[in-house]
């Protein structure tokens, strides 16, 4: 069938245009942050020594320094550094060593990058789960305070921010329900590599980031949608299917919330931020 | 502890540490990046009018 | 006697208003805005005339050794020996003990009574300059010996009144001056983009989609790191205005630019122009108006994000640092476990921060339906 045959091959010219904007897009956000950090002044030799010998009264020498340098490669042109980095990036999947910690990047990322990925990700089903139902059922109700509720709650989303959640419920914890809430898995699991148990004990400690995680989106979403779900419910095609003797749920869902969901749908990229917004309270859960 | 990951690119900005810093981020906007084609396919089957029109 | 015109008066009135007189009226039916905006401005107020309001300085010179991490002082009309009519404080005192390792706060005594500190209003103290210019020492309150700390002290026995004060100035200004960072830019890059369009716009737009895929958070993390260990904290401070301005001008430029696109071929352009309208009346008496309200709305609305990544950042130590007072820095003596437990009144400046932030957004919501043509007041 051609016509088939013509869609196929628009889907994949379409695919591998992502792919490409894609990579080009990467390729960019990674020279980005190295020409960042490069700007900055001192390199990572000179932090290394000076945390090193800070507060013992040693004077650095430029030869010390030189030394560091050399050994960690850092004394070769930005570009030379930059491109091996990449090319192990591209052909190993290999971000090369940490020098902080002395291991490989990827030792240091892997496990944690996991765990923040399955959070975010909890935190945006989560808010979705709620703020989609609850905002089209607000959104068809004739009635106003739960209007007024739902927008009151989107002010607290803005106004009440990450970190300003996990203070107000550090502050509850500390004074009505006295846990512990110092880490994300217990004592015993910290430091373990990756097994079922300690992904179990991690999705019981897991509740209070996802409700700091995912407050905020909760409370923009739930407002996004009431709004839009309103505006559809306005339109004539919505009153044509009443006039068709379609009501309720299953109305809402075949027609007017289908339109009203897709804005939501198309900033998904967006939702997953919190990816890197979380250090922003470090000593918190996110 | 969670935070960690975000953590990580904090210290590794304040040591300059270039692998670390680009190493997070890469891996971030991957996430983004697919996050944004799932939408634009999810669209696509929402809604027939969007139907291979990129943007 | 009801005036049987009235109805028509005002029916008259709606259609000859000017577009601001519009907005005015339909700004004023919005309550919560009008609350937003009240609010906003005592804010504004505290951030002119902050010496004025603050008893003290909030710095190293006003501390008060006697009172660290001290609880908020109760104005008080009674205590132990009785009542009196006017308002007072106890003299208190507070200290860390090693031993049952917490703060003992308790109220000196003399004569085996309580002290009572009398509340003095225009209170003559420390010397400033308001607004910078007129060289003053009145003070909205005070009290003639020791000293009144209405929200407490915080650990060094500072202020925290005086020092929320000050930091309620900090934050707005450096939040309107990302703004106006940002809005310059984006005025810029995004009228450029809009008015030659071509390969100049598609370059622009391939630019600004790059910027806006990475999160914001990573993009401030990099720019603040960047700043010197060294460098005073005026240059922290107008650094850090720089870089709220240079992150956040993407989206705004991007709306700027399709403001332009659309705004050009609008049917009330057209019709401007087949009433024989030419360009410059065009652009002053139709483009501009509309277009200046938006841009009025886009940036109250975009306010207190900002004030929100000052403060963010502060609170993790990549933006202001002490002895520079904002709500990031304050809140960043909130972040650890003891101060939770110990001393919670530092947690004052969050509920400053969320108040003005609401009513930011209150006002911002309020301004942006009054400038949409097509809502509230009945035709």
């Amino acid at each position: 069938m051609a016509s088939n045959a013509a869609t196929n091959e628009a889907f994949w010219r379409f695919l591998l245009g992502r792919l490409l904007i894609a990579a080009l897009t990467l390729l960019a956000v990674s020279f980005m942050i190295y020409g960042l950090i490069e700007l900055m002044p001192g390199d990572y030799a000179e932090r290394e020594l000076f945390r090193k010998y800070s507060g013992t009264g040693v004077t650095i020498t430029q030869t010390e320094i030189d030394q560091v340098r050399a050994q960690l490669g850092l004394d070769r042109p930005f570009l030379v550094r930059y491109g091996e980095w990449l090319w192990h990036v591209m052909t190993r999947f290999d971000f090369g060593p940490a020098f902080r910690v002395e291991t490989s990047v990827n030792a240091l990322i892997g496990d944690k990058f996991l765990y923040t990925f399955v959070l975010v990700l909890g935190a945006m089903v989560f808010s979705y789960l709620i703020a989609i139902p609850v905002g089209i059922w607000v959104a068809t109700r004739k009635s106003g305070w739960a209007d007024g509720v739902v927008t009151l709650i989107s002010y607290l989303g803005l106004a009440l921010p990450n970190f300003a959640i996990a203070l107000v419920l550090l502050m509850l914890n500390a004074f009505v329900f006295n846990l512990d809430v110092t880490g994300l898995v217990s004592q015993e699991f910290r430091g373990q590599p990756f097994s079922l148990a300690k992904f179990l004990d991690f999705l019981g400690h897991a509740y209070i980031p996802l409700l700091v995680l995912g407050w905020s989106t909760t409370a923009f979403q739930l407002q996004t949608m009431r709004g839009l779900m309103k505006d559809e419910m306005g339109k004539l095609y919505v009153t044509a299917a009443q006039a068709r003797g379609l009501s309720g749920w299953p109305m809402l869902i075949k027609y007017p919330a289908r339109h009203a969901v897709m804005p939501i749908v198309s900033t998904i990229g967006f939702d997953f931020s919190p990816l890197t917004n979380c250090p922003l309270s470090p000593r918190f859960w996110c | 502890m969670l935070g960690e990951l975000g953590q990580e690119l904090l210290l590794a900005f304040l040591d300059a540490d270039q692998n670390t810093a680009a190493g997070i981020l890469v891996c971030v906007t991957t996430v983004i990046i697919a996050a944004n084609f799932l939408a634009d396919v999810l669209m696509a089957v929402l809604d027939p009018r969007v139907r291979l029109k990129g943007r | 006697m009801a005036n049987p015109f009235k109805r028509k008066t005002r029916k008259e009135d709606y259609y000859t208003a000017s577009q601001w007189q519009l907005f005015w009226s339909r700004f004023k039916a919005n309550r919560l805005a009008a609350l937003g905006g009240a609010v906003l401005s005592l804010f504004i107020g505290i951030a002119l005339f902050a010496e004025f309001i603050a008893p003290y300085s909030g710095l190293a010179d006003d501390r008060n050794p006697d009172y660290t991490a001290g609880p908020p002082q109760l104005i008080r009309f009674c205590d132990s020996e009785g009542c009196q009519l006017w308002p007072f404080v106890q003299q208190m005192t507070s200290s860390y003990s090693v031993i049952e390792k917490q703060y003992q706060v308790e109220a000196l005594m003399e004569n085996g009574k309580p002290i009572r500190r009398n509340l003095q209003f225009f209170h003559r103290a420390g010397e400033y300059k308001l607004l910078g210019v007129i060289p003053s020492d009145l003070h909205l309150f005070g009290v003639e010996r020791g000293k009144v700390h209405l929200f407490g002290t915080d650990s060094n026995g500072l202020d925290l009144f005086s020092r929320v004060m000050f930091a309620t100035r900090t934050s707005l200004t450096i939040g309107f001056l990302g703004i106006l960072i940002s809005f310059i830019l984006s005025l810029f890059i995004g009228g450029v983009a809009g008015y030659v369009g071509g390969w100049v716009d598609s370059t622009i737009q391939a630019f600004t989609d790059l910027v806006r895929v990475i999160p914001p958070i990573p993009l401030y993390m990099a720019l603040t790191a960047m700043f010197p260990r060294d460098w005073t904290n005026q240059q922290v401070y107008f650094a850090m205005t720089l870089v709220l301005g240079l992150v956040n001008w993407p989206t705004l430029a991007r709306r700027i630019r399709s403001y332009l696109l659309a705004s050009r071929e609008e049917e009330y352009v057209l019709a401007a122009r087949l009433a024989g309208a030419n360009g410059w009346r065009i652009v002053t008496r139709h483009l501009l108006p509309g277009f200046a309200s938006y841009i009025i709305v886009e940036l109250v609305i975009n306010f207190p994000y900002r004030i929100l990544d000052e403060t963010a950042l502060s609170i993790v130590g990549l933006g202001l640092r002490r002895p520079t007072m904002s709500w990031g820095v304050l809140l960043q003596e909130m972040t650890t476990v003891q101060a939770i437990q110990l001393t919670p009144w530092f947690f004052i400046p969050l509920i400053f921060f969320v108040v003005a932030v609401l009513s930011f957004t209150l006002l911002g919501d309020g301004l942006r339906d009054a400038a949409d043509p097509y809502s509230g007041i009945q035709r």
